[in-house]
């Protein structure tokens, strides 16, 4: 039971973490990033190439490529498409996350790579009678942290002050002197290092990477951020906590009918959409965002 | 207040009809499948692959094209068209012995490719005009989630569901087109079809409210109207370019029109030009063209006297970057959106 | 030195042209004043300015430097803030955040808080509501929150889009009287309004536009000549409030 609920949290905090990542570039760009499941395979990919060097090494190798490989996003790419519409954008973002999967796939091989990352992240813990997964409590620990670490920074930091401007109105922020190229990077930058997280735990669990690594928790990380709200990066955070908890939850009660569990998300998309744009958690009242 | 609307805002696209713009990519299309086909069997399989894809990316033409909304959610249809004329065609006793939990009156019925065909555009259409009763009322971004959603709902009941399909596995045994003639039958009636809708009064109200967002608004239902039209033809097309590629290869799966075919599809439409059907045949020849040459790269090839062997998956990487760099540097794709036009001096009007 | 000369302005969106040979000269410490009907092309003009509009030919300059075609956030740093149609205050930011991003546009970081304490004294309401969210504050009190945050970056030279809209005659006085307020303190001072009247008064000269055109120049006496300014609008009298 202890297990189920931690299970819950560390998946919540997992997708929150995914999600805020997306989130993070929507705000400033009004771009829904698809390559982010790439940033993720970045991560997870430098992870199991450069763990021979020791974890500490890796980390930091992982988390400094993510970025850089999402600042190279923007300047090659999104920066040209700046006063672009959302259709473009859109189908940009899809060419771009391809573009990585088929590059990924000439570099390393379509087949999984496999390494051991951190080995004490498997395994179980035992308190009494009740017997915990190491893995679920460092997840929701390193969520905790992140998460933690970039309310601190959005809230309490001029550049995170100025990311709030942009992402409410970008255009009355230039007015006042924000600097478009530096903030919309350093969203980037931020996004990357939660990807690399995502990354982090995610390769722990599975012990390889392919190219399509990050594919799926994107598309569920979407959700979540739709589902809480365009624009929002509460709402990203606490959406992507929603579809990661409650999928776990599924996975452990429901067993045979998860099967459907994606069309009931993605109607769930579908009608927030349609009937609140703002997100069913954020309170925003969200016209002419999406 | 339409009728102000088509003449006050400067239109682009075509607005009358044009014999060279019809017929000239009906030839090159006429031309190229039946030339390329003769060359061997593999490459008749590939003409009869590549008519499928073209009727796919004008259905996504005749919808993206003329609303300027995106969908992702298309190859939705296709996978409906695909499985209806899968479930019509394949002979009851395969259906009975591979595809036992299916729904009895499926298991029973069977009928030609032809009639199959039809069918399979009409249910199509119906899941189309269904859906976009309710995605047409979004725009913009929303429009590109919401049926990025629906292509996720689809696939996620046409990969399980066994009651209609073979679930993850293959349903086999579909029969298949004996000549490459039909398709290019059907690819031509669809390019007529694409064009008239193009050329016609809805067609260029349609395209007068993507010029112009709050005349779009102003306008309200009748915007909507149009675009569940549209968006119902192009499930349609999609349904049938579905079921071409079911007769094509024989087989169907539910993964055979998922994000790869999205993929695929699109990159031709944008790099070919969205808002014309020369576009689209533009972009599927081109698109194709490369592929196969990189395919041939990818097996190795020696070119005066030095081996060149491209890794597996260039095919893709060119192709991605191709479709971002048109998006970059010339948005509306080779033609420039425009439809065909011979620059000959006895055929150019004055 | 003249510190804001426009020539020959050409603007447009897409493949409309809204503004047509725009021009206009502003000397320090100035009010001037563009007034015209809806749809003249007078916010476009600003946006040129500011740098929110692309201007596709002409000149513009700024305390001796050429500003056209330049980024808002590199045209606020040499002294040029506008408070936008709407006043678009961020909403769920709170007062002190939204002045403190006014701030970003500073030429020199120090003299902040100076800076800050000099607008709380022009604008009492805005430090009795200081950490309040900015959503809350009422169109007045808005439209004095923007025009503080453009002024913490101590533009030498201030546009207003529209300052009126929206607000109660009372309010507008008082908006209007800080106006003059910072003139006194050497800022020079663009306002764009429909309602005439409001700006001919103060202002020392006034453009009139109409459909995208500087149709006529009047200066302050000419302000209470009616029939020029009827003239000058094309008889637009329904503008009378």
């Amino acid at each position: 039971m202890i297990q189920t609920i931690l299970d819950a949290l560390s998946y919540g905090g997992l997708y929150g973490l995914a999600a805020l990542g997306i989130g993070l570039v929507f705000g400033v760009m009004r771009l829904v990033n698809f390559a982010h499941g790439e940033l993720i395979a970045i991560g997870a990919y430098l992870f199991i190439v450069t763990i021979d060097l020791g974890l500490p090494l890796s980390i930091l190798i992982a988390v400094t490529g993510t970025a850089i490989l999402a600042l190279l996003m923007e300047f090659s790419v999104f920066k040209r498409l700046r006063l672009a519409g959302p259709a473009v954008l859109l189908i940009a973002s899809f060419g771009v996350s391809v573009f990585l999967q088929r590059f990924y796939e000439i570099i390393f091989g379509a087949l999984p790579l496999s390494g051991q990352i951190a080995p004490w992240m498997t395994g179980v813990m035992e308190f009494g009678d009740t017997t915990i997964t190491r893995g679920s409590i460092v997840t929701i620990i390193l969520a905790l942290i992140l998460l933690g670490g970039m309310w601190f920074f959005i809230e309490k930091t001029t550049l995170g002050l100025q990311i709030r401007a942009a992402s409410s109105d970008f255009q009355t922020a230039r007015l006042l002197g924000v600097r478009s190229n530096r903030v919309i990077g350093a969203a980037f930058v931020f996004s990357g290092v939660l990807a690399a997280a995502v990354a982090f735990v995610l390769v722990t669990q599975r012990g390889s990477v392919d190219p399509l690594f990050g594919v799926n928790i994107t598309i569920l990380a979407l959700v979540g951020t739709v589902i809480g709200g365009l624009g929002s990066l509460q709402g990203a955070a606490l959406g992507g906590f929603a579809v990661g908890a409650t999928i776990s939850l599924l996975n452990s009660f429901l067993g045979n009918y998860r099967v459907y569990t994606y069309t009931w998300l993605f109607i769930l998309v579908i009608i927030v959409l349609l009937v609140r744009p703002g997100g069913l958690i954020s309170n925003k009242a969200v016209k002419e965002r999406v | 207040m339409s009728d102000d609307l088509l003449r006050s805002s400067q239109l682009p696209g075509v607005t009358r009809f044009q014999w060279q713009q019809l017929l000239g990519p009906i030839v090159v299309i006429v031309v190229l499948s039946y030339v390329i086909s003769s060359i061997s069997i593999t490459f008749t399989f590939l003409t009869e692959g590549t008519l499928a894809l073209l009727v796919m990316v004008l259905g996504l033409q005749v919808f993206i094209g003329n609303s300027g909304v995106l969908s992702f959610g298309q190859a939705a249809f296709a996978m409906v068209g695909g499985f209806a004329t899968g479930l019509l065609t394949v002979p009851v006793k395969i259906k009975e012995n591979v595809l036992d939990e299916l729904w009895e009156p499926l298991k029973a019925i069977n009928m030609g490719i032809w009639p199959s065909l039809v069918i399979a555009v009409a249910i199509g259409a119906f899941f189309a005009f269904l859906t976009g009763l309710f995605l047409m009322r979004l725009s913009g971004l929303a429009a590109g989630i919401a049926t990025f959603a629906l292509l996720m709902v689809a696939d996620n009941v046409f990969f399980n569901w066994r009651l209609i399909g073979p679930g993850p596995q293959v349903m086999p045994q579909v029969p298949k087109f004996g000549f490459v003639d039909e398709s290019i039958i059907l690819a031509v009636v669809v390019m007529v079809v694409v064009y008239l809708i193009g050329i016609s009064r809805r067609g260029r109200l349609l395209r007068a409210t993507r010029e112009d967002p709050l005349a779009a608004r102003a306008l309200g239902a009748s915007v909507w109207r149009l675009r569940v039209l549209f968006f119902t033809v192009s499930g349609g097309i999609a349904a049938l370019s579905g079921a071409m590629y079911a007769h094509h290869s024989g087989a169907v799966s539910a993964r055979d029109f998922y994000l790869g075919f999205t993929f695929t599809t699109l990159a031709m439409l944008v790099i070919g030009g969205a808002t014309s059907m020369w576009g689209a045949v533009v972009g599927t020849i081109a698109v194709t063209a490369i592929g196969q040459v990189l395919l041939e790269f990818e097996s190795g090839v020696t070119v005066g006297g030095i081996d060149f062997t491209l890794p597996n998956g260039a095919r893709g990487v060119v192709i991605a970057a191709a479709l971002v760099a048109i998006l970059i540097w010339r948005p509306k794709g080779i033609t420039g959106g425009r439809e065909f036009a011979l620059r000959l001096p006895f055929l150019n009007r004055p | 030195m003249t510190l804001l000369s426009v020539r020959d302005l050409q603007a447009g969106y897409g493949k409309v042209q809204v503004l047509f040979n725009g021009h206009i000269d502003v000397e320090p410490g100035e009010l001037v004043g563009i007034v015209g009907p809806n749809g003249a092309g007078k916010s476009t003009f600003l946006g040129t300015l500011a740098g929110s509009v692309r201007a596709s030919s002409g000149s513009i300059e700024f305390d001796g430097a050429s500003i056209k075609g330049r980024n808002p956030e590199d045209i606020v740093r040499l002294g040029l803030a506008m408070v936008p149609e709407g006043r678009a205050i961020f909403t769920d930011l709170t007062v002190n955040e939204n002045l403190r991003l006014g701030l970003t546009g500073r030429r020199e970081k120090s003299g902040a808080q100076q800076a800050v304490d000099e607008v709380m004294d022009l604008f009492p309401v805005l430090t009795t509501h200081k950490n309040h969210q900015a959503g809350l504050l009422s169109g007045g009190q808005q439209q004095q929150l923007a025009i503080a945050r453009a002024l913490v970056s101590e533009p030498k030279l201030l546009l207003l889009d529209e300052p009126s809209l929206g607000l109660s005659p009372t309010v507008i006085q008082d908006v209007f009287g800080v106006l003059a307020r910072i003139q006194e303190r050497g800022t020079a001072i663009i306002v764009v309004e429909q309602r005439a009247h409001l700006v001919m008064s103060i202002a020392v000269r006034t453009l009139v536009m109409r459909e995208g055109h500087i149709r006529a120049t009047l200066s302050q006496s000419d302000a209470q000549d009616e029939a020029k300014l009827a003239a000058a609008y094309f008889g637009t009298g329904e503008d009378r409030e």
